[in-house]
């Protein structure tokens, strides 16, 4: 007879509520169905004579695939498995057929499970069990996991130990002391993390995490992210050189919120690894909102720290004249600030403005590369054109500007008046082209004095940056009386000296800088009477934020919805005809248009009419040349890519591309046309490659460590003493304010990428371009030792949030001698001593109405020892603690808690906290003293609640990617809650420390090494052997022998 | 959405003031309602027991005879009321056995199953007619009065009634911020006022309203605004008894919410019953009168 | 002070009593304190709502009736809301409280309150005040 393909054995006993005839029929049933399969009936199958029989049976029988079919199979399943693997079984499942009881009711339901079991018993072919990997994965480098990985790596077998922040040490390196013995855990820890750190098997990978697993048990493929920490460890030396360079201040997880890290930190002094590692949350917005790319985050952040010449270097790498640049920009930094979420923004113009008035005179020069030969002329000494030949000076070209009037500045000395952008700063600032080595000429005019063909014969690419310097006509009657004229015009006069009052009534038409300009300029010229009027409402008014209220201060009338119909006046003007507005739907610019009211005609007296409706380039010359093309608006019309114009080697950059724009646009579009024509020179094509990077601008700001205050007001000469005053009336700030309104920032990105910690790194080991990458490794087993996290105190809103209101973890971090305040016990609101504490237990706990029903164990202890370590601190201070029931379940526990009680001069109140709230700087506190049968109120300086442990987010989210079974809580769940606490009941994964549930520091331990021993009977069992050895079927087995 | 108005006893008698200024309020905001025809007490609180089911006939006799009077749902000015109508459809919506019980009492109104909505004031005006409007209609803006917005109990406990967070309430803070005034929360806000304790122990009542409003006064509040007509009583009345106990007790002015509002829209002062405060509002008529002659009245 | 904890202690006709009228579980009660902790009356309190629960756990009926405990609460249900079990202890004072009115030990006579402050008072005090005090 051959040997069967399958026996299937049939458990049963009285205990597990299987009757005899049930297991018969079972087995007749499975009989009749698989006639090749061999089934019996076993009395008590676990008994060692049960199972005896059944290894002895299979062994006779020469079967190489057994099905056990019994209760509790879970269990069941390994001692089955076990046993018959060493009697040469190749494969055993173990499936319970009476799930609801056993009886005729369930007889088919019984056979059914039986059946879809053998379909799930592979065919027995190769050896179905190899030796697993002789390498465990670790996940989680705190108590748990070090100690796993130490027991796992001593006793010869490899360990990928992986670490998701930048050092292994986890929560018990954030203690002060640990209890019972009041150890201090930096001491006692930090040589197990120095041993795991050099030990010859263990692979630590610190700041990664676990991207995904795959394979089974013996054989997993696991890929492990490595964060970019944006530091190079293998040439870290840890010399904190970086951290100390780096100005950016953010909130510290390590420090729980009682201090701030540097975006470059380390966590602890101790740490393992002991490299330092950057905090990047994406791009600051104000960064990707300035047109010219400055980096604001970061001389914002160098201003915090009154490092004003690193600011000014930082500022001047993209806008090489800030003191104009923070005197005149419209700021759209600002708007995008997130601080605007708080309270307002922070003023990153007036800071540029105080950078540039600090350093002027002992401003660093940039050094030019060295003369490579090549020349190239810019024509418009303007914003845009100095930055160009700025640009291009620093890459090392011969470069000459040619300007029509006799001083450099373009708009900004004959458009800007001189009390927005004092005339001093604009001299000074843009001296540097020239200090640089750009050869300036003035008085040269494109047309009659040069032209595009010679310059371009002289020299190797031209750059027009001629700006728009024509006033637009109005286009209605009367244009041509005297008395009306473009508001560029008008100011060009005035900033010659040509203009020495104003008399009368003058009328600006328009809503734009330009037309407050011309209006608060008449003001200071002597007119009596200025009126702007402008077409839209005031939401649409393009005028700079600031001007309205500043022109309104002054005197200057602003009259809205109105559009001009015609000039009245005989020779000279004398009125303007008005035609009221309403906002209809928007244009294509967005803003709503201005629809007229028929029939609502009004007038405006005025002698002079000013009209400042926009602006073009003012170049007829290029008019006439053919190979010049103009838009409609009459900017030059340029490819918007390279900026080149419809001559080879001529490009065009600033208000004559863009139509009248801002200074830091002109400025940015000098950078970018000097790239452009790099690019040409080089050979290069300066199409390619020119859209900016798509930035990764933050959304969200992390606004735990926002410092508090309100936004600087800078002085002013009082806006009534302004006639004929053309002085600077914005005074500025002081720097005292400076300092204040830049640590208002967020620093919503953590690093500002300034690169000052690049410039202080001796062994060059900073590298921002970092990327994440991922490496494989080949494990046999898991360990998830993911650890845990405390319930947030938020949740509890009758006790918080106030700022005085802490868990235990901060608490820590404040009694801790190498935390941030050395020990010192210092309130968090206002840095004075707390004299009297109350400790709050079960706090998010032990509440299944509201937050977490279970007892987070280790919170009656450590209360206990937080007590006794502010005793030890603060001479004289009191504590009341605020108890349920105090748990002193371990080795040394209850004598510490009646330590505290009888010497520590702790107070022990039974009752739970219902409300705590401020009066004044202390805490009110409402309690219960039940054992004095009372209510009770405290008032403290300071509350410290025991919070729940949880399970940490990450491990939880890792869970269930590998699909680990897990409650509702997120604690991962054993395979057995009695006699396999262990492990997962995915095969290969093994759990230890609190991830599986709140546990003490020994328990981890302890529960760290059970489990490495674990690995280790699972890295040691024997393989399958080869061949199954078939012999002669015997007596049937089983019923005693 | 017609509203049924449904006042409640004391609406009509000592808080007479708290119905007009209401009156004068829902119409501004063009809610649509009408006082229901007819209503009974509403029990003046939730019966706590879960065997006295006549506790529960007269909450929901009224809700009965508003759906029976065409009304889309309840609105409601004080606090009482809403609570013990909501809560008491909660029952019976919740509980087969009460629901049989109670509607196969009241069958002369037709079969019902629960649900019937519920509205207190002040959640018509947020989530409904919105804060934006509010603020609109309030021409006169209360510039700046320090308001603490005290809820008692009954408007956010328990939790089931959905007006707001049990614990973090803000309703009447945005309510009077809309109103353009400064409100002051502060942490006893929704503290018992002493509730029955009118009646039988005012000394104990006096003792909670004392420790209220001490409290607000802490926090920089020149007037609470309530509403709750018991509240109010024992806020206001209450501190005669107060000052007996504390002779040295400053009187705070307290008013309801609906004055509030009516006096930003622009009502005058005289027809909005603050006669009847024991602590009248003065720092508030002295504010309005101040900006209303053109000057802001330093602060 | 003494007493003796008979078996029948642990299911007193006064534990039952409550819980039919509360529908509540007295036995829930873990004695953590909360309840006492944030009511309003508890100063005032011989009996706090704690020590209530757990004269109700054990049938001290004598205490429970004597004590002014229910009388004193005003119905805020604070203590409701914040216990960590989910107990309404305020359906549990107005079931003590209807222990003694269902037997017509009122708690406030009506006919005792002089004319004027009828009038005075607020329907709302006067009627939930007969509500509370008064069968």
């Amino acid at each position: 007879m051959t040997a069967p393909s399958t026996c299937v054995f049939i458990c049963r006993c009285d205990a597990a509520g299987v009757d005899a005839q049930s297991a018969a029929a079972l087995a007749e049933d499975v009989s009749a169905a698989f006639p090749d399969a061999a089934a019996h009936v076993v009395e008590s199958g676990c008994s060692p004579r049960g199972i005896g029989g059944i290894v002895e049976s299979a062994r006779s029988l020469g079967c190489a695939r057994v099905l056990v079919a019994s209760c509790a199979p879970g269990l069941h399943m390994t001692a089955f498995r076990g046993m018959l693997a060493n009697a040469g079984t190749a494969e055993c499942l173990v499936v319970n057929p009476f799930p609801d009881g056993a009886g005729p009711a369930q007889r088919k339901k019984a056979f059914e499970a039986v059946r879809d079991a053998m379909g799930k018993l592979a065919p027995c072919a190769e050896p179905r069990r190899e030796k697993p990997v002789p390498r465990a994965l670790v996940v989680g480098g705190g108590v748990a996991g070090i100690q796993a990985s130490l027991d796992i790596a001593n006793a010869g077998y490899k360990v990928t130990l992986v670490e998701k922040e930048s050092s292994i040490g986890g929560h018990m390196l954030q203690l002060s002391e640990v209890f019972p013995t009041l150890d201090c855990p930096q001491c006692i820890m930090t040589p197990k993390m120095v041993e795991v750190a050099q030990h010859d098997n263990i692979d630590l990978r610190a700041c990664s995490e676990v991207e995904f697993i795959e394979g089974e048990a013996g054989k997993f493929r696991a890929v492990i992210r490595r964060k970019a920490a944006f530091i190079d460890w293998a040439k870290c030396t840890g010399c904190g050189e970086c951290s100390a360079a780096c100005p950016v201040e953010i909130y510290s997880d390590w420090d729980r919120g009682t201090a701030r890290k540097k975006a470059t930190s380390r966590p602890f002094a101790q740490a393992v690894p002991n490299k330092f590692r950057i905090t990047k949350n994406g791009v600051s917005p104000c960064r990707a909102a300035c047109p010219a790319a400055c980096n604001a985050h970061g001389y914002v952040a160098f201003a915090s720290q009154g490092k004003w010449a690193e600011a000014y270097s930082l500022i001047t790498e993209r806008i090489p004249f800030p003191g104009i640049v923070g005197r005149v920009c419209p700021h759209p930094c600002e708007d995008a600030c997130h601080r605007r979420g708080v309270d307002q923004a922070v003023s990153i113009c007036v800071l540029k403005r105080f950078v540039a008035d600090r350093m002027r005179g002992r401003e660093p020069l940039p050094v030019p590369a060295p003369d490579h030969g090549k020349k190239v002329a810019v024509v418009g000494a303007g914003p845009a054109g100095l930055t160009a030949a700025l640009k291009l000076k620093l890459k090392g070209y011969k470069v000459c500007v040619f300007e029509a009037s006799d001083r450099p500045g373009g708009m900004l000395v004959w458009g800007i008046p001189s009390y927005r952008l004092p005339r001093d700063v604009v001299r000074d600032e843009l001296a540097l082209p020239a200090k640089l080595g750009v050869e300036m000429h003035f008085n040269r005019r494109l047309g009659p004095d040069i032209s595009v063909d010679g310059l371009r014969r002289e020299f190797d690419a031209v750059v027009l940056a001629l700006g728009a310097g024509k006033s637009w006509k109005l286009g209605i009657e009367g244009e041509n009386l005297g008395g009306v004229t473009g508001a560029v015009e008008f100011l060009a006069r005035v900033n010659r000296g040509e203009v020495a009052s104003v008399r009368g009534r003058v009328l600006v038409i328009g809503g734009g800088n330009t037309a407050f300009d011309a209006a608060r300029s008449a003001i200071r010229l002597g007119a009596e009477n200025v009126t702007i009027a402008y077409r839209r409402s005031i939401e649409e008014m393009p005028a700079n934020p600031g001007e309205v209220e500043g022109a309104g201060a002054e005197g200057v009338k602003i009259v809205f919805l109105a559009t001009p119909l015609r000039i009245l006046g005989d020779g000279k003007a004398g009125a303007v005809e008005f035609l009221r507005n309403e906002l209809g739907p928007p244009d294509k610019t967005g803003r709503r248009r201005p629809v007229a009211v028929q029939g609502s005609e009004f007038r405006i007296e005025a002698d002079l009419v000013v009209s400042a409706i926009g602006q073009a380039p003012d170049a007829p010359f290029l008019d006439n040349d053919a190979r010049f093309a103009f838009r409609k608006t009459g900017a030059l019309d340029v490819d918007m890519v390279t900026l080149q114009t419809g001559v080879k080697g001529v490009f065009a950059a600033g208000d004559v591309v863009s139509g009248p724009d801002t200074v830091v646009g002109a400025i940015a579009s000098g950078m970018y046309v000097a790239e452009s024509v790099d690019l040409f020179l080089t050979g290069a094509d300066p199409s390619f490659g020119r859209e900016p990077p798509a930035l990764n601008v933050v959304e969200k700001p992390d606004l735990r460590a926002a410092r508090a205050g309100e936004r600087a007001k800078a002085a002013e000469k009082a806006p009534g003493a302004r006639r004929g005053d053309f002085t600077e009336f914005d005074l500025g700030i002081t720097e005292e304010q400076a300092i204040a309104e830049a640590r208002r920032c967020l620093n919503c990105a953590g690093c500002c990428e300034c690169m000052n910690c690049v410039k202080a790194c001796e062994p060059k080991a900073v590298d921002h371009a970092m990327q994440d990458r991922f490496e494989e490794v080949e494990a046999g087993a898991v360990v998830l030792a993911t650890g845990y996290d405390l319930y947030p105190v938020a949740k509890i809103e009758e006790y918080a949030p106030d700022p005085d209101v802490i868990d235990g973890l901060q608490f820590e971090r404040l009694l801790c001698p190498s935390g941030p305040t050395d020990g010192r016990v210092l309130r968090p609101s206002d840095g004075k001593e707390p004299k009297d504490v109350v400790l709050v237990a079960c706090a998010g706990s032990r509440d299944p109405e509201h937050h977490k029903p279970y007892c987070s164990r280790v919170c009656c202890l450590y209360s206990t020892k937080l007590a006794m370590l502010y005793r030890h601190a603060v001479h004289g201070g009191k504590v009341h603690y605020f108890y349920i029931d105090v748990r002193t379940d371990g080795k040394m526990y209850e004598e510490f808690y009646q330590r505290a009680q009888q010497e520590e001069g702790v107070n022990y109140v039974k009752g739970k906290v219902s409300k705590i709230y401020r009066v004044g700087d202390r805490l009110r506190v409402l309690g219960a003293d039940l054992l004095a049968g009372k209510s009770v109120s405290v008032d403290a300086d300071m509350v410290v609640l025991a919070m729940a442990m949880v399970p940490n987010q990450a491990g939880i989210d890792l869970g269930r990617k590998l699909g680990i079974a897990m409650n509702e809580h997120g604690f991962m769940t054993e395979q057995h809650g009695l006699l396999m606490p262990l492990e997962s009941s995915r095969p290969g994964f093994f759990f230890a420390g609190t991830c599986q549930g709140p546990k003490d520091i020994p328990e981890c331990v302890a529960h760290a090494s059970g489990t490495a021993g674990r690995v280790l009977s699972f890295f040691g069992r024997k393989s399958r052997p080869a061949e199954v050895k078939k012999e002669p079927a015997s007596a049937v087995a089983g019923q005693g022998s | 959405m017609k509203y049924g108005y449904y006042p409640g006893c004391t609406l009509k008698k000592n808080a007479a003031s708290f119905e007009k200024s209401a009156l004068h309020v829902m119409k501004a905001a063009g809610i649509e309602f009408r006082e229901m025809k007819v209503w009974n007490c509403c029990g003046t609180s939730f019966g706590l027991t879960k065997d006295m089911l006549i506790h529960q006939i007269a909450p929901v006799r009224n809700i009965l005879r508003a759906r029976q009077e065409g009304f889309d749902a309840i609105v409601t000015l004080c606090s009482i009321c809403y609570n013990t109508l909501k809560r008491a459809d909660s029952f019976i919506s919740s509980d087969s056995m009460v629901k049989r019980r109670i509607t196969g009492f009241l069958d002369e109104y037709g079969p019902y199953e629960g649900g019937f909505p519920v509205f207190h004031l002040l959640e018509v005006l947020e989530d409904r007619i919105g804060l934006g409007a509010v603020s609109k209609l309030a021409i006169r803006p209360l510039s700046g009065l320090r308001a603490a917005a005290y809820y008692g109990c009954m408007l956010v406990r328990p939790a089931e009634l959905g007006f707001d967070s049990m614990e973090r309430p803000g309703r009447l803070r945005r309510f009077l911020k809309a109103l353009g005034a400064e409100p002051v929360d502060f942490p006893l806000s929704t503290e018992c006022c002493g509730a029955y304790h009118a009646v039988g122990e005012p000394a104990t009542a006096a003792e909670f309203s004392r420790k209220i409003i001490d409290d607000a006064r802490l926090r920089g509040a020149e007037i609470i605004v309530t509403g709750c007509p018991l509240c109010h009583h024992n806020l206001d009345r209450g501190q005669a008894e107060i000052i007996r106990a504390w002779p040295g007790f400053n009187p705070m002015p307290v008013m309801y919410f609906t004055q509030a509002a009516a006096l930003a829209f622009g009502e005058p002062a005289a027809g909005l019953g603050f006669e009847s405060n024991f602590a009248p509002p003065q720092v508030l008529l002295d504010r309005l009168a101040g900006a209303a002659a053109g000057r802001e009245a330093p602060r | 002070m003494q007493f003796t904890l008979k078996a029948r202690d642990l299911d007193s006709a006064i534990r039952r009593k409550v819980e039919e009228i509360s529908g509540e579980n007295v036995y829930a009660c873990y004695q953590c304190g909360k309840c006492s902790a944030g009511c309003p009356s508890a100063y005032a309190m011989d009996v706090i709502p704690s020590q209530i629960m757990r004269f109700l756990q054990v049938g001290l009926e004598e205490d429970l009736l004597g004590s002014n405990t229910p009388w004193i609460c005003a119905s805020c249900e604070i203590c409701s809301v914040r216990c960590p079990r989910g107990i309404e202890v305020a359906r549990i004072m107005e079931a003590l409280r209807h222990a003694s009115l269902r037997k017509r030990l009122d708690r406030i006579a009506i006919q005792g309150i002089p004319a004027p402050a009828i009038k005075e008072t607020p329907p709302i005090a006067l009627v939930s005040a007969f509500r509370k005090m008064t069968s």
